[in-house]
């Protein structure tokens, strides 16, 4: 196989900020609890922005597992694809430091950059600020955010085109 | 329109997110008299020095790392200088020029992005980067390729993309291969025509950076005979006097603006500047050939006091970068990587570390116990540097612009603000969402 494994699990956000570290608590805990496969590769993303490009860039397909506010209780997990989200963040437009997820993969697409399959995972957060810890209620969620990851892994393993290497 | 309506303005750019601060822009004004200019910073206390209170030696550089997700590399180097100078841990020439490849790459990636997001589509009339797609489809993808060397080399040496993992205290837990040396010695040398391609479309459009000067105090380090990022002392535009990293309180001297939570800092003036101009201003004369023919090429000149041509001198510090960058691994090349294995016995002690971060001059402060615990931390960065240059900047543009009305001043001022880059609410990058 030449070039990335064809499935990227990214876990993105700071472990350091409450629950804005699920994403890559999840893909640690999914990682420790799965048999692996050469066709997946788990990163642990952090808020590298712009880096994430690079990293999905040649896959078949990505699974992006983010803090998201969406409203829902939190602890919640929601799949969904780019399209069926808009972004409701308030940025000015000032600085590079404002990281948006969806402004990234608009770019990405524009780009040609973006994996044909691509899925976020978004987890409703409960508390967002400095701690190393996730919250009570976001850590209680862990495992069936833990099988969502799994289902949308399984998904992405059938969903492979032998062809496009 | 009257000129009484043009001269009443009222501009509040105010965004809140829930955790961190953005930077908010106020102007009041009324029949030409200004009532209010100010730039506040609501960013939350310093809480990173707080969550490194208590941990070893050997975890600081992890935490501190996700600071920034664009300065992830900056931070980390601050931290190990600091505490190799409080326990007086020894590294060798190769670590410094394995950290200086590896901070190369994070300075050659932060400022193709600034240049290519924010101020390229400034400077070419367009809001964002993506419209500029349409229309200068060429010069994004080479910013983009420019972009992803940079994040390259951080993922090589750093050992991942951001917040990198093999720099340690004392050194490297990874050693690049001759190969890899060899490999990237080529990448170095490819990238070049592309570094001439953006300075060329800068250089294109320079005489739309806007006509402002303010003389303005100059900060960053400085070193004999270097146009130095990793290594220095503290050196300013306003006096000849150098001072050691280890007394930088005493050039920062932080203090509280009311309008900001965020500490403000200043020394012979009211304000002081820090980043790419502040560097260029201080070490022009030591820049290499190509980098040099570049700041001429921008009409970029050592004494410039117009803080939009920050934009200018980081081009400028993209190539330097490459250049010396070259030079360092054809050292690295021809002396041979020598196996070392950094070996460190914790004591007590405090010291600090400063390198040079994209956006300016950095400083870490560390105490540590006799078990190698921190004890007491100070990081003072270069954005909360920039903030009362920036309301100063703001006083003296504000009344040039009133006539030009609200959009126009609007615009200077946020264009403004993005010369800087300013480095806050970037320790999260959660979603926030409503579905379609």
């Amino acid at each position: 196989m030449q070039g990335p494994a064809p499935i990227l699990v990214a876990g993105i956000g700071n472990p350091f900020m409450g629950d804005e570290g699920v994403g890559p608590a999840v893909v640690e805990t999914f990682r420790g609890s799965w048999e692996g496969s050469p066709l997946v590769e788990t990163v642990e993303a952090g808020t590298g922005g712009m880096a994430l490009l690079y990293i999905m860039e040649g896959r078949q397909a990505a699974i992006l597992v983010d803090c998201a506010r969406m409203g829902e209780a939190p602890g919640t997990v929601r799949r969904f694809t780019p399209e069926e989200a808009r972004s409701s963040k308030d940025l000015p437009g000032i600085s590079l430091h404002e990281g948006d997820l969806l402004d990234l993969v608009e770019l990405g697409r524009e780009l040609g950059m973006l994996p044909p399959r691509l899925v976020i995972l978004g987890i409703e957060p409960s508390w967002i600020g400095p701690g190393g810890s996730l919250s009570p209620v976001v850590r209680e969620a862990l495992p069936s955010c833990v099988g969502c990851l799994v289902e949308e892994v399984g998904a992405a393993l059938e969903a492979l085109d032998p062809a496009a290497d | 329109m009257g000129e009484s309506a043009t001269r009443t303005v009222e501009i509040d750019v105010h965004h809140i997110t829930r955790v961190e601060g953005h930077g908010n822009i106020v102007v009041r004004a009324s029949d030409g008299t200004i009532e209010q200019v100010e730039w506040q910073v609501p960013e939350a206390p310093r809480f990173f020095e707080a969550m490194v209170l208590d941990q070893t030696w050997d975890h600081i550089q992890t935490i501190v790392s996700r600071i920034c997700g664009i300065c992830s590399v900056t931070h980390s180097l601050a931290s190990l200088k600091a505490i190799e100078d409080a326990m007086s841990i020894p590294i060798s020439d190769q670590t410094r020029r394995l950290r200086t490849l590896l901070h190369y790459g994070e300075f050659v990636e932060s400022h193709v992005l600034h240049v290519g997001y924010l101020a390229a589509p400034d400077l070419l009339g367009k809001p964002s980067v993506v419209p500029l797609l349409e229309t200068h489809p060429d010069l994004v993808k080479t910013i983009v390729r420019v972009h992803r060397f940079g994040n390259e080399i951080m993922d090589w040496l750093g050992g991942r993309r951001t917040h990198p993992v093999t720099v340690k205290p004392g050194g490297f837990s990874k050693l690049p291969r001759a190969a890899e040396l060899l490999d990237f010695k080529q990448r170095f040398e490819d990238i070049v025509p592309d570094l001439v391609t953006i300075a060329e479309a800068i250089a294109s459009v320079a005489d739309r950076f806007p006509d402002f000067q303010r003389e303005t105090e100059y900060i960053g380090l400085v070193e004999e005979g270097e146009y130095p990022f990793y290594e220095g002392q503290i050196g300013s535009t306003d006096v000849d006097e150098i001072v050691p990293v280890q007394e930088f309180e005493r050039v920062a001297n932080e203090y509280v603006s009311p309008q900001s939570t965020a500490k403000w800092t200043k020394w012979h003036r009211d304000s002081y500047a820090v980043g790419a101009l502040a560097r260029f201003n201080l070490n022009a004369d030591n820049l290499l050939p190509l980098a040099a023919k570049t700041a001429a090429d921008l009409g970029l000149e050592k004494g410039c006091v117009n803080p939009y041509m920050n934009n200018a001198a980081q081009v400028v510090e993209v190539v330097q970068a490459v250049e010396d960058g070259l030079r360092i691994i054809e050292e690295l090349l021809t002396e041979g990587i020598a196996p070392e294995t950094p070996e460190v016995e914790p004591t007590a002690g405090e010291g600090v570390g400063s390198v040079e971060a994209p956006r300016g001059i950095l400083f870490h402060r560390y105490a540590f116990d006799e078990s190698g615990s921190c004890v007491k931390a100070n990081i003072c960065i270069p954005t909360n540097q920039n903030h009362a240059n920036i309301q100063k900047d703001f006083e003296e543009l504000v009344p040039g612009y009133l006539d030009q009305g609200e959009d126009e001043l609007r615009f200077m001022m946020e264009m403004l603000v993005r010369s800087y880059d300013p480095c806050i609410s970037c320790s999260t990058h959660y979603l926030e969402v409503e579905f379609v």
